[in-house]
């Protein structure tokens, strides 16, 4: 019972502080971003408050009193005792009741989790667009109905508010969200430890400063440019880099704007085109990452066909112990068939028939026990080989072919010098794999040619080149060398061959690609073993 | 089970082409048990090496081997000329392979692990029909010259006495000749010869 009490306990004062920081910030921030106000309504063209109040509602619908009182106080904070309470209260339970249902419709489009595709982006800005419409339409009414006039139009009004709470929204509502969902909060973190980002986002302040040290008009000629770092950002960090990058932007823009821009009506304009920015960056954003992650699920796939693969050959390895079993098998039974009363050389050949069939199954043993370790441990041996000798192997078994098709296979890597760790029955799949490849291309031109593989050590990685004298790949090839079907279509089924070459190799901690050029040129790189590590694997 | 043994005293052979040296070993241990001959070769460049175009017999052939494929070692030797029958065997066929096989005239596509009467019955099944031709070929070795050029007119549906005009014989020497020929081939009238004929021409 105590822990119990214990757990609660720590949970309970969570939530005091959380709700503590929520009023002090909201308070804070309504204070700060209470700049260039409208006259008489006060309507400012920066409103991130509301969006730290939607967010504290995501977490938990039932906090709505203290969004309230978050309000409440902000607005004795920021305007003063209201001349008029019963307005300014009912605008404040309003308001709430607004931001919570945007928060009931968030939660329920996922949360954090709607910021991973298009989709739930484009919902997310939609119920944005019309949650800051209402909360105009609600200020305003309210307000107009209570007798306070505005020397500007209602419509107007409203249409101010829209944009002060759609860009307070916009920029910062997707960093809180992203906040609370686990795998975008490390990305989050991890692009705040970027000093490429933060160059970057120094890069916008310099931009930001050279739109508006010079003449008014240059504000709108210009403010595009900010697009390009943005753009950049968030192609490069995702959704996550493209919400920091829209806040330093907010930032960065509410100075150069306090301090350059005179005429108010200009900021709203500004920031309408802020809010076009903030929305472009993420949805570039959140297409990267639907990218990345298409990529990656390929790549899991390939791996997976490459395992596929190595236990397809296992078994198959099978066929071969259990066809030399059954041919042995018949050949006892036709010996014992002949001879009614088995004579000495016949007895001497089922011994050795017997003996034979034992072998055979203690191969079919191993190769199950094989199996079995395989899909156990779903993984490879990597085991230490000296390069020289792996390259030796594969080209030996290669050579007969190459003698026959008129093909000079030539490798360049020295003995004892570069030591890897590869699963050996792999490695000879990619070997394989490559080698057959260029010698097709060799073939393909009907002429003699050579196959050679360099190596090259380069910061701690192996790098080989194998270079054909075939027709080489165009740069047009290159696009579609490593997808689906590409490359020979031999009914030994090597059309994929390339691809799980490199699904191999990405295993083994290296990569493969191909090479435009007049000569066929694939390259791989795997890690070298260190001498360190290799005495510390001989004595394990 | 109909594996006999060779009886002809020819040099029908059966050639084992697979790179698993125990099912080379099995294989070939169980037909030498029945009676039949065999050569082993532990790769398809091993077995071009050593192939003599005089060979008779058929070829049990792996194909996924190291270096050189047994496909490719198959329609090698149809471009050589090579008439030996092919059985295909694999363990794991899936229908490119076959349809390619068959393409070069396999007389048989046979999965691994096999099933030895059915290989066994392949195997007789191919040797019997290279053992017909090449009684054929040799019982048109046995023709004369003279015999030989007849042969080629009645092929051509010619009568005798044309036969005779054209060669400026008489139609009673063509007839002498022609049951002759009946003789050494075994046939007994004009169609079964010309049958004769298309058969052997259909193998070489």
């Amino acid at each position: 019972m105590s822990k119990l009490w214990a757990f609660d306990n720590t949970d309970r004062s969570r939530t005091f502080w959380l709700i503590v920081a929520f009023l002090a910030l909201y308070v804070l921030l309504a204070w700060a971003s209470f700049i260039r106000p409208t006259k008489l309504l006060g309507i400012t063209p920066w409103n991130p408050q509301p969006a730290l109040a939607v967010a504290l509602l995501l977490i938990n619908r039932r906090w709505l009193p203290w969004v309230w009182l978050a309000q409440a106080l902000a607005e004795s904070v920021v305007r003063g005792i209201p001349h008029q309470p019963m307005i300014s209260l009912f605008t404040v339970l309003c308001l709430g009741l607004s931001y919570a249902l945007m928060a009931w419709i968030l939660s329920r489009e996922g949360g954090g989790s709607s910021l991973t595709t298009l989709r739930g982006l484009t919902r997310l800005v939609f119920v944005v667009v019309i949650g800051a419409a209402l909360n105009g339409s609600i200020f305003v009414f309210v307000h107009a109905l209570g007798g306070v006039t505005s020397s500007y139009s209602y419509v107007g009004e409203i249409g101010r508010y829209w944009i002060g709470d759609m860009v307070g929204f916009l920029v910062v509502l997707p960093t809180l969200m992203a906040l609370g969902h686990e795998p975008l909060r490390g990305r989050l973190l991890d692009t705040l430890k970027q000093p490429h980002w933060w160059l970057m986002a120094g890069l916008i302040g310099l931009i930001v400063w050279a739109i508006f040290g010079s003449s008014s008009d240059s504000y709108f000629k210009y403010f595009y440019v900010l697009l390009l770092p943005v753009a950049w950002l968030s192609v490069r960090f995702g959704l996550p880099g493209a919400t920091l990058t829209a806040q330093a932007t907010q930032v960065w823009l509410l100075f150069a704007m306090q301090w350059a821009v005179r005429i108010d009506l200009t900021v709203f304009e500004l920031q309408m085109l802020m809010s076009a920015v903030a929305v472009t960056g993420m949805v570039l954003g959140v297409v990267v990452d639907e990218r990345e992650r298409m990529a990656a699920k390929l790549q899991e796939s390939l791996r997976l066909a490459a395992a596929g693969q190595t236990a397809a050959a296992l078994a198959h390895e099978l066929n071969q112990p259990l066809t030399a079993l059954s041919t042995y098998a018949h050949a006892t039974r036709s010996l014992t068939q002949q001879s009614v009363a088995p004579h000495e050389r016949t007895q001497d050949q089922l011994r050795d028939l017997t003996q034979r069939m034992v072998n055979e199954v203690q191969r079919a043993a191993d190769i199950i026990k094989r199996l079995r370790d395989f899909f156990r441990t779903g993984s490879i041996q990597l085991k230490t080989h000296d390069m020289h000798h792996l390259l030796q192997q594969a080209v030996d078994s290669a050579r007969r072919r190459a003698d026959v098709v008129s093909i000079r296979i030539e490798t360049d890597c020295p003995h004892n010098t570069f030591k890897v760790k590869v699963d050996s029955v792999q490695w000879a799949v990619v070997m394989r794999n490559l080698l057959a490849n260029a010698m097709d291309a060799v073939v393909s031109t009907g002429k003699p040619g050579v196959v050679t593989i360099h190596a090259q050590a380069e910061s701690g990685v192996l790098r080989l080149t194998f270079t054909d004298t075939g027709p080489g790949f165009t740069s047009a090839r290159l696009r579609t060398l490593f997808t689906q079907g590409a490359g020979s279509d031999k009914p030994e089924g090597m059309g994929i061959g390339l691809q799980i070459s490199r699904a191999i190799v990405e295993a083994h901690g290296g990569q493969l690609w191909a090479q435009s050029g007049k000569q066929g040129i694939i390259c791989l790189t795997l890690p070298l073993v260190t001498s360190s590590e290799e005495m510390h694997d001989s004595v394990a | 089970m109909t594996l006999s043994p060779d009886v002809q005293e020819a040099p029908h052979q059966v050639f084992i082409v697979d790179d698993d040296t125990s099912v080379r070993d099995s294989l070939s241990m169980l037909l030498s048990m029945r009676g039949l001959s065999t050569q082993t070769f532990a790769s398809a460049e091993d077995f071009l090496e050593a192939f003599q175009s005089h060979w008779r017999g058929c070829l049990v052939l792996d194909i996924r081997m190291p270096g050189m494929s047994g496909l490719e070692l198959q329609q090698h030797l149809q471009q050589r000329g090579c008439t030996l029958p092919v059985i295909i065997v694999t363990g794991h066929g899936d229908v490119a392979a076959a349809r390619q096989a068959f393409k070069a005239r396999a007389v048989d596509f046979i999965e691994k692990p096999w099933n030895v009467d059915q290989l066994a019955e392949s195997i007789d099944q191919a040797l019997s029909e290279q053992r017909e031709v090449s009684m054929r070929e040799d019982r048109l070795q046995q023709l004369t010259q003279r015999e030989r050029e007849i042969v080629q007119w009645i092929a051509k549906g010619l009568h005798s006495r044309e036969i005779g005009e054209q060669l400026g014989i008489s139609p009673r020497t063509v007839e002498t000749h022609r049951a002759h020929i009946m003789n050494k081939l075994h046939v007994k009238n004009a169609i079964e010869l010309v049958q004769y004929l298309n058969i052997q021409d259909g193998h070489s």
